[in-house]
C-alpha cells in the first residue's frame, strides 16, 4: 500500500521539477483512487511535498483528504492544511501551469531543447519524404515533361516574389526619402527588422479576408483546446477542494473562518474581476451562514460578465456546473435581501429564474418564490417575468408556488383584511406530519433530463436547513427519481395529478416551511405604506384620523409614525401639520433642470456605453466560436461572410 | 473625528474580525464595530453583527447589550428611547467617543426630518425627537429661523432646500459630451 504512495510522491516530484505540468495533471487524475484508498497515510505524503514547488500534487492530496471518509485523527488538521495551501500555494502552477502555449515558449527559449526539437522535425520530414507519405516527390523523381512544367512554375513564383520585394523596398525608400531623419544614427535598420517588414508586406498581399478569418478561428480553437484540456481541469481541482472545505466548515458550524480563505482562492483563480467561478457560491453560502455580508457584497456588486469553465470531461465541451450558477444568484439575492438592497435582490432572483433549463430545479423554485415576495415589496405587484425565461417556469413552478400567488392577489386588492386571511391560512400550524412529508415530496424538483440533476441541485439548498430535513429530502429524491422515469415515458402535457393533491393540502405552513415568513411579514407591513401612497393620488389634504381609518391603522398617532417613516425614506412627499392634525400631500419636488439630473443622466449613459462594449465583445466572441462558425457556414453559402448578429 | 477616520477604523475592525483565530474576535473589536455601524446608520449590518457575536462574549461584556439596545431603538426609530438608552449608561473608554458621535448624528438626522416633514409641530415633540429639554429647544429653534409660538407651544419649521454639491468643471463635461456623441453616432 505504502509503495503506491511512494511512487506517487516520486512521480509528482520529478514531474514538477521538470515543469511537466500537463503530464502531472493527467497523472493526478488517474491517481486519485490510489490516494483515496490510502487515506490514512495522506498526512505523511503532505509532509514530503513542498507547497511552493509541488502545489498541484498537494492539491490532489487535499482533495482526496476531503472526500475520504472522516476519521477522528484527520479531522482536526484538514482546515489548517487547506488554509496553508490557499495562502501560500503557487498561483501560477494552479492557474497557468499546464498551458501548452507556455510549454512551447519554454522550448523556444531553451537553445538545447530547441535544437533537439528542430532535429526531430527534420528527421520526420526526411522520413516522410523518403516514404513518399505526405510530401510530393522530389524533382529528380519526376518525368522530364513534369520537370519542365514544375520548373516553369517555380520561375514564375520566384519572379513574383522578387517583384513584390522590390515594390516594397521602393515604397519604403520613397517614404524614407520623404521623411526627414530624426537623428543621425537612426537611419540604420537592423537586418532582422528589415526581413520582418518584407515578410509582412508580402504576407498582407497574399492574404485574403477569408484566410484571415479562418486563421483566427483556427488559432482560437487551438487556444481553446489547450485551455480545456489542462488549465481548467486544474481549476476543477481547486474548486472541488473549496467545495469540500465549505461543506466541512458548514458541518463544523464555523463558517466565519473560511471567508477570507475563499476570497483568496477566488482572487487566485479568476482571470478577471467579473468572472464567475463556482467558489463564488461557496463564499456566498459561508457569508450567509456567518451572517457577515460585507465580504460577499464586494463580489456581488461587480456584475458577472464571464464564466470560468470548470468541467472539462463533458463530451459537449466544457461547462460550468449550473448548480453553482443558480446557487450564486440565489444566495446573492438572499444576501442583498438581508442588507435591504431590494433592487439588486430582485435582479439576482430574476437571473436565477430566467436561466435556460428544461427541468425544474429546486433552487429556481425557491428563487421564484422569493422573486414574487421581493417584487411585491419593491413594486407592489408581481413583475412580469421576462419572455426569455424557460417554459418550465410557467408550466411547473407557478403551480407549485400557489400560496405566493394567493398572497400577491390579496396584496393587489389593497385590502388588509384579505391579506391577513391569506397569511393566516398559509402560516397556521398543521399537526399532521404525514401530510407535511408528502407535501415536501411534491416540492422536489421534477427531473426530466440530464441537464439539471436533482440530487446535485438539491443537496446544497437543503444544507442550510436543518439536518433532519435534509435526511427527509434525500430519501425523497430517490422516490421522485423513480416516479419521474415513468412520467417521462408518458410525456403527459397536463400537470401531474399530485399537484392537485398539493393544491388541496399543501398550503398549510407554506410560508413557514419555505423560511419566508419574515419576508411575508414585511409584505404585509408594506401594504400600509402602499395604501398611504395611493391616498396621495386622491387627496391633497387629509386629517391623520382619516388616514388611519382609510388605511386600516389603529390610531392617528400610528398613521403619523408611518407617514414620518415614509417621508424619511422619500417614499412620499408630504407635510404633517400637528396643530390641526392634518397631512398635506405635495408633488414630487424633482426639478428636471438641476445639475443632479444631468449627473444622473451621465451615469446612466456611462452604464449604457459600458454595456454596449460588453455586448460587442461577446458578439465577437460568438463569431469566432468554432461551433457557431461551423453551423453558420453549414447553413449558408461558403462565400457569404457571416453577418454580425448584433447591430446598433 | 473625521468621517474618513471612522470608515478606516471600521474596515480595520472588519478585517480583524475575519482574521481572528477560531473566528472569534476580542470583545473590544465587537464593541467598536457595533458602535461604528450605529454611527454609520448601517442598521442591517449592526443587526447581523449582533447576531453573529458568540453567546459567551455577549455574556462577559454587558456593554455590548447596551450598545445594541440603542441600535434596537434606532431600528424602531423611537427617538426618545434612543436618547434615554444613550444617556443612561456611562460608556467605557473603547466606545465613548463613538457613542457621542452617534448621539450627534441621530440628533442632526432628527432635526432634518422635522424640517422636512412638519409644517407645525408641538414643542414637546421637538424636544422628544432631539432629546433636548424644551428650554434649550426654543433658542435652538429660533437660531435655525423656526418660528416658535409661545402661547400654543407650536414650532413652525422652515423647509430646507438641499443644495446640490459638487459642480464638475466645464472641461470635464465637454469631455464627457464628446464621449456620448461619439458613442451615439457610431
Amino acid at each position: 500500500m505504502a509503495s503506491a504512495l511512494e511512487q506517487f510522491v516520486n512521480t509528482v516530484r520529478t514531474l514538477s521539477s521538470h515543469g511537466n505540468f500537463r503530464e502531472l495533471c493527467e497523472y493526478l487524475n488517474k491517481s486519485s483512487e490510489v490516494l483515496l484508498k490510502n487515506s490514512q497515510h495522506l498526512d505523511n505524503v503532505l509532509e514530503t511535498l513542498d507547497i511552493q514547488q509541488h502545489s498541484l500534487g498537494i492539491l490532489a492530496v487535499l482533495c482526496a483528504k476531503f472526500s475520504a471518509p472522516v476519521t477522528s485523527s484527520s479531522q482536526d488538521n484538514r482546515f489548517s492544511q487547506a488554509q496553508d495551501f490557499i495562502l501560500s500555494c503557487n498561483g501560477e502552477q494552479i492557474r497557468f501551469a499546464p498551458d501548452t502555449c507556455k510549454y512551447q515558449r519554454q522550448i523556444r527559449e531553451d537553445p538545447v531543447r530547441r535544437e533537439r526539437k528542430k532535429e526531430q522535425s527534420r528527421q520526420k520530414y526526411l522520413r516522410q519524404k523518403r516514404e513518399g507519405l505526405q510530401y510530393k516527390k522530389g524533382i529528380s523523381q519526376l518525368t522530364p515533361r513534369e520537370q519542365r512544367k514544375k520548373r516553369k512554375e517555380w520561375k514564375i513564383n520566384s519572379k513574383n516574389y522578387r517583384n513584390r520585394i522590390k515594390a516594397t523596398l521602393m515604397e519604403r525608400r520613397q517614404i524614407e526619402e520623404d521623411t526627414p531623419p530624426p537623428s543621425d544614427d537612426d537611419n540604420f535598420v537592423p537586418q532582422s527588422r528589415r526581413k520582418l517588414e518584407i515578410r509582412k508586406a508580402v504576407g498582407s498581399r497574399a492574404s485574403e479576408r477569408n484566410k484571415v478569418r479562418r486563421h483566427r478561428v483556427k488559432k482560437w480553437i487551438r487556444k481553446e483546446d489547450c485551455c480545456f484540456s489542462n488549465k481548467d481541469r486544474n481549476i476543477h481541482f481547486v474548486a472541488e477542494m473549496c467545495h469540500s472545505l465549505t461543506n466541512y466548515l458548514v458541518e463544523q458550524r464555523q463558517p466565519l473562518k473560511g471567508i477570507i480563505l475563499l476570497q483568496k482562492a477566488i482572487s487566485k483563480l479568476r482571470l478577471f474581476d467579473s468572472q464567475l467561478t463556482s467558489i463564488h457560491s461557496d463564499l456566498c453560502q459561508l457569508c450567509l451562514l456567518a451572517k457577515c455580508f460585507k465580504p460577499a457584497l464586494e463580489l456581488l456588486d461587480t456584475d458577472i460578465t464571464g464564466i470560468c469553465q470548470e468541467i472539462t470531461h463533458n463530451p459537449n465541451g466544457p461547462q460550468f456546473d449550473e448548480k453553482y450558477f443558480l446557487l450564486y444568484y440565489y444566495y446573492g439575492g438572499m444576501i442583498y435581501l438581508a442588507v435591504r438592497n431590494l433592487d439588486r435582490a430582485l435582479y439576482f432572483f430574476e437571473v436565477a429564474i430566467t436561466t435556460p433549463s428544461r427541468a425544474v430545479s429546486h433552487i429556481m423554485l425557491e428563487a421564484y418564490k422569493k422573486y414574487i415576495l421581493v417584487s411585491l415589496l419593491l413594486h407592489g405587484k408581481i413583475q412580469i417575468i421576462p419572455k426569455y425565461a424557460s417554459q418550465v417556469v410557467t408550466r411547473f413552478i407557478k403551480p407549485l408556488s400557489q400560496p405566493y400567488h394567493d398572497l400577491a392577489n390579496a396584496f393587489t386588492s389593497n385590502n388588509t383584511a384579505e391579506l391577513n386571511t391569506v397569511l393566516n391560512k398559509h402560516t397556521e400550524i398543521q399537526t399532521d406530519s404525514g401530510v407535511l412529508r408528502r407535501n415536501r415530496r411534491h416540492l422536489q424538483p421534477l427531473p426530466g433530463n440530464e441537464e439539471v440533476s436533482p440530487s446535485k441541485v438539491n443537496k446544497k439548498v437543503t444544507e442550510s436547513k436543518s439536518k433532519q430535513q435534509e435526511k427527509d429530502t434525500n430519501d425523497v429524491i430517490q422516490k421522485t427519481g423513480e416516479e419521474m422515469v415513468g412520467r417521462k415515458q408518458n410525456k403527459e402535457r397536463k400537470l401531474p395529478s399530485y399537484l392537485n393533491d398539493y393544491e388541496m393540502k399543501g398550503r398549510c405552513r407554506a410560508f413557514t416551511r419555505d423560511h419566508n415568513l419574515g419576508l411575508v411579514k414585511q409584505v404585509s407591513s408594506v401594504l400600509y405604506k402602499k395604501n398611504i401612497q395611493r391616498l396621495t393620488k386622491t387627496f391633497l389634504t387629509l386629517s391623520l384620523s382619516d388616514v388611519a381609518s382609510r388605511v386600516g391603522l389603529s390610531s392617528p398617532a400610528d398613521a403619523e409614525r408611518h407617514i414620518l417613516h415614509m417621508i424619511e425614506n422619500q417614499q412620499i412627499y408630504a407635510t404633517i401639520n400637528q396643530k390641526d392634525g392634518m397631512v398635506v400631500f405635495r408633488d414630487e419636488p424633482d426639478k428636471y433642470s438641476g445639475p443632479e439630473v444631468l449627473k444622473g443622466l451621465e451615469e446612466q449613459l456611462c452604464l449604457c456605453m459600458e454595456l454596449d462594449k460588453q455586448i460587442l465583445a461577446m458578439d465577437e466572441e460568438i463569431q469566432v466560436n468554432p461551433q457557431y462558425v461551423k453551423k453558420s457556414t453549414g447553413l449558408q453559402d461558403e462565400e457569404q461572410p457571416s453577418k454580425s448578429t448584433y447591430a446598433m | 473625528m473625521v468621517v474618513n477616520n471612522i470608515d478606516k477604523l471600521a474596515e480595520d475592525l472588519e478585517r480583524q474580525e475575519l482574521e481572528a483565530p477560531n473566528g472569534v474576535a476580542s470583545s473590544q473589536v465587537y464593541e467598536q464595530l457595533l458602535a461604528i455601524y450605529l454611527y454609520q446608520n448601517d442598521l442591517c449590518n449592526a443587526k447581523y453583527l449582533w447576531k453573529r457575536i458568540p453567546q459567551n462574549i455577549k455574556a462577559s461584556t454587558p456593554e455590548l447589550a447596551n450598545i445594541w439596545t440603542v441600535g434596537q431603538h434606532m431600528w424602531k426609530r423611537d427617538f426618545p428611547s434612543i436618547y434615554k438608552a444613550l444617556n443612561s449608561v456611562t460608556w467605557s473608554e473603547t466606545v465613548a467617543h463613538i457613542m457621542k458621535q452617534v448621539q450627534d448624528v441621530v440628533r442632526s438626522r432628527a432635526v432634518d426630518l422635522i424640517s422636512q416633514a412638519y409644517s407645525s409641530i408641538t414643542l414637546d415633540t421637538v424636544s422628544a425627537m432631539t432629546g433636548l429639554s424644551p428650554d434649550i429647544c426654543v433658542p435652538a429653534c429660533a437660531e435655525r429661523g423656526w418660528k416658535v409660538e409661545p402661547d400654543s407651544c407650536m414650532v413652525h419649521p422652515i423647509r430646507q432646500i438641499i443644495e446640490p454639491v459638487g459642480q464638475t468643471s466645464s472641461e470635464d463635461q465637454l469631455y464627457k459630451l464628446t464621449d456620448f456623441v461619439s458613442f451615439l453616432e457610431n
